[in-house]
């Protein structure tokens, strides 16, 4: 069984790319049903969030990402092919030690951020419910999450790192020195968007304001952080006074386009717009940087912002490498004895097998022995074959560790006739 | 010019390169260290310059504005004094990395292509009025020079901004916004002193010195326009648009070429 991941991320792909491969929630599920069922695969999982969309799928056959490849063609229209350039075919342990890569924050845009933990959780709950995730990748995300857990515990890489949200403060420093006086909009009430407005209004902004689609959890914003809720469609008419702008809706299309920041740009007397769109797809039309005194900062230029914290947090991350190398490691051990399970089964149940026939053919001949005495020859029988099946068994999971081990396992299977076996099981469905 | 303050030039020009190498290295490079090195560098050269151009005063005996070397030496100087103060008042980080290398090259033009004033210094002892109406428009184009400054700064900030970058060497857009506007507006008003005062005395000096037609007098008039135009748009709340920072520093190489290009012309 191989576990196959195919992916693109905010290094390898520009947001227009990604924003093509993003998979909402409920394509997700529709996927992950599509992939395990018409199109075969054993397993799948779907990791989607602003900066990566990954499918990690468990296939027997060596062509699952070929499988993978025809299902995005057919279902969602995108030619892998085509866009090569932009994404990474990862398999066996260059797909776990990507996962646990991911799981502890070094491949996000912001190193160490912990959110990523949370969507690799999510990732897994939504494969789990949806039957897509079963031994092998289950246990891969749950030790990726193990791994993520013990890279912010026993390393400092969750530490002092620039986020969006500081890296945002640092750029509207760099605009307009002091944010005493600025207004701030959120447009769209997502999860980034939020930690950003937390910086902002942390760095004393004079007003917050706060508007999205669904009021309700705008109106919670804005209590938090002492900011007004504005009507969604009210927002264009308030861009006179505001200087800062955070769009994260999950609209498909652009919400703030050349037009709009245009006429507002002349009612502002071209005073400068900060515009912030950490949405993907992206909310706002790439075409306002063209605009005078107006500044457009997409997911993938935050990214170029935290270049340079990310080369001061170069130790951390060497150490959070050396944490994966161990949970690879155990992961790899996990893989190889995975393997000998059904062996080990099988080598039991030709045990008893035997021993059942071996008692059944003497049947007539113990017909005389009591009900204590019968037991005890069953007794006398099972140990036997546990005493003789007890050094073999610690042989299995030794050669399961070694490189050579699936020969000697063969080995063994056919030493003990049990070749059939191992063929109907890995045959199975 | 005595032997003594050309050998401080040439010392005060050779830390005025280095300082622009280690702010240029340390703007590239990303090393902080050679920024404060490239500060260090500049002070040490202002001194240096300050203690030539005192060597001259006390040595020569003559009026600073009889040699061309000089004159520039002593914008060079006034120049790097406001620099350094307004870096350290105003916050506009990193101003010195445009000083030096404005320094440098002042210094280094005025010695390749020297030139002196034959009867300059005749005539400047006669009137004192012209001396200060040269020191009076000197100071402005300092002015306009500090302006030119942070206009650059503004618009490389925006510039790097705009493609979605953090420049944290480079002053706030406020900042530089704000430091444009001052100095352009101090050195406008000495400028327009300056000329005043050349006014007063081309029509109230006895002789006939200058004609109608001098250059000098001529070119200095776009660069005073383009100064009060800045001014005039800023005024009437246009202060944040780009192009008005382009204005400056057009002004700015007017004014430059004024002093660097053209001569009086006392025939």
């Amino acid at each position: 069984m191989h576990i196959l991941t195919l992916g693109l991320n905010h290094r390898t792909a520009p947001v227009e790319v990604r924003e093509r491969f993003a998979f909402a929630d409920a394509d997700q599920t529709r996927a992950l049903r599509e992939l395990v069922g018409p199109y075969g695969l054993r397993e799948a999982a779907i990791l989607s969030t602003c900066n990566r969309s990954e499918i990690y799928v468990a296939s027997e056959a060596e062509d699952g990402l070929q499988t993978t490849q025809r299902f995005l063609a057919e279902t969602q229209g995108i030619d892998v092919s085509a866009l090569h350039s932009h994404f990474y075919e990862l398999s066996d342990i260059g797909s776990a030690q990507h996962l646990f890569g991911v799981a502890c924050g070094i491949d996000s845009l912001v190193v160490g951020e912990s959110q990523i933990l949370r969507q690799v959780r999510d990732a897994l709950e939504r494969a789990q419910s949806n039957g897509s995730a079963r031994q092998l990748l289950n246990e891969l995300f749950q030790r990726s999450l193990r791994v993520g857990k013990r890279a912010r515990s026993d390393t400092e890489i969750g530490r002092g790192q620039l986020s969006i949200g500081t890296a945002a403060v640092e750029l509207a420093a760099q605009i307009f020195d002091s944010l005493a006086e600025r207004q701030v909009l959120l447009l769209g009430a997502g999860e980034i968007a939020e930690l950003t407005a937390q910086y902002l209004a942390d760095s004393g902004i004079a007003q917050l304001w706060v508007t999205n689609r669904t009021g309700g959890r705008a109106a919670g914003l804005a209590r938090r952080f002492g900011g007004k809720v504005l009507p969604f469609a009210d927002w264009a008419d308030r861009l006179e006074d505001i200087d800062i702008v955070i769009a994260s809706t999950s609209a498909p299309g652009f919400v703030i386009n050349v037009g709009g920041i245009r006429r507002a740009m002349r009612q502002r007397r071209d005073r400068p717009l900060f515009v912030i769109d950490i949405a993907v797809p992206r909310d706002v039309d790439p075409g306002i940087r063209s605009l005078d005194n107006v500044f457009l900062f997409d997911i993938d230029d935050l990214e170029r912002v935290v270049a340079n914290n990310r080369q001061d947090r170069e130790s951390e991350i060497q150490k959070v490498r050396a944490l994966i190398d161990e949970e690879l490691l155990e992961f790899l051990r996990w893989l190889k004895t995975r393997g000998t399970g059904p062996l080990i089964q099988d080598l039991r149940h030709h045990a008893d097998a035997l021993r059942q026939a071996e008692l059944d053919r003497w049947q007539g001949k113990l017909s005389h022995l009591g009900e204590e005495d019968r037991e005890l020859v069953e007794s006398l029988l099972r140990g036997y074959a546990n005493k003789l099946l007890h050094m073999p068994l610690v042989r299995i999971r030794e050669f399961a560790e070694e490189d050579e081990g699936s020969v000697q396992l063969d080995m063994v299977r056919r030493l003990f006739g049990l070749e059939d076996q191992g063929q109907d099981r890995s045959g199975r469905p | 010019m005595t032997t003594a303050c050309l050998i401080t030039l040439s010392v005060a020009m050779g830390m005025f390169f280095l300082a622009t190498l280690l702010y240029q290295g340390g703007y590239f490079l990303g090393r902080s260290s050679w920024d404060r090195w490239g500060r260090r560098s500049l002070m040490a050269a202002t001194a240096v310059l300050a203690s030539g151009l005192g060597l001259h005063f006390l040595m020569a005996r003559i009026t600073p504005f009889a040699d061309m070397v000089v004159v520039i030496a002593l914008v060079v100087f006034m120049l790097l004094a406001a620099g350094l103060l307004v870096e350290t008042r105003q916050g506009l980080r990193q101003l010195g990395a445009a000083l030096a290398p404005m320094a440098f090259f002042g210094l280094l033009y005025s010695i390749l292509a020297p030139v002196r004033f034959a009867d300059s210094e005749s005539i400047l002892l006669r009137y004192p009025l012209l001396g200060l109406h040269v020191l009076v428009s000197l100071l402005g184009l300092v002015g306009f020079a500090l302006s030119a400054c942070a206009a650059s700064a503004y618009l490389t900030q925006a510039r790097g901004l705009k493609r979605g970058r953090l420049n944290r060497y480079l002053p706030a857009l406020a900042i530089a916004a704000g430091v444009t506007y001052k100095f352009a507006a101090i050195g406008f008003s000495l400028f327009s002193i300056g000329l005043g005062m050349g006014i007063v005395w081309m029509f109230g000096a006895p002789g006939e010195h200058l004609n109608g037609g001098d250059p000098k007098i001529w070119m200095a008039l776009p660069t005073w326009a383009v100064f009060a135009f800045y001014l005039y748009r800023r005024g009437v709340g246009d202060q944040h648009s780009s192009w008005l920072k382009w204005l400056v520093i057009v002004g700015f190489l007017l004014a430059l070429a004024n002093l660097m290009g053209l001569r009086h012309d006392f025939s």
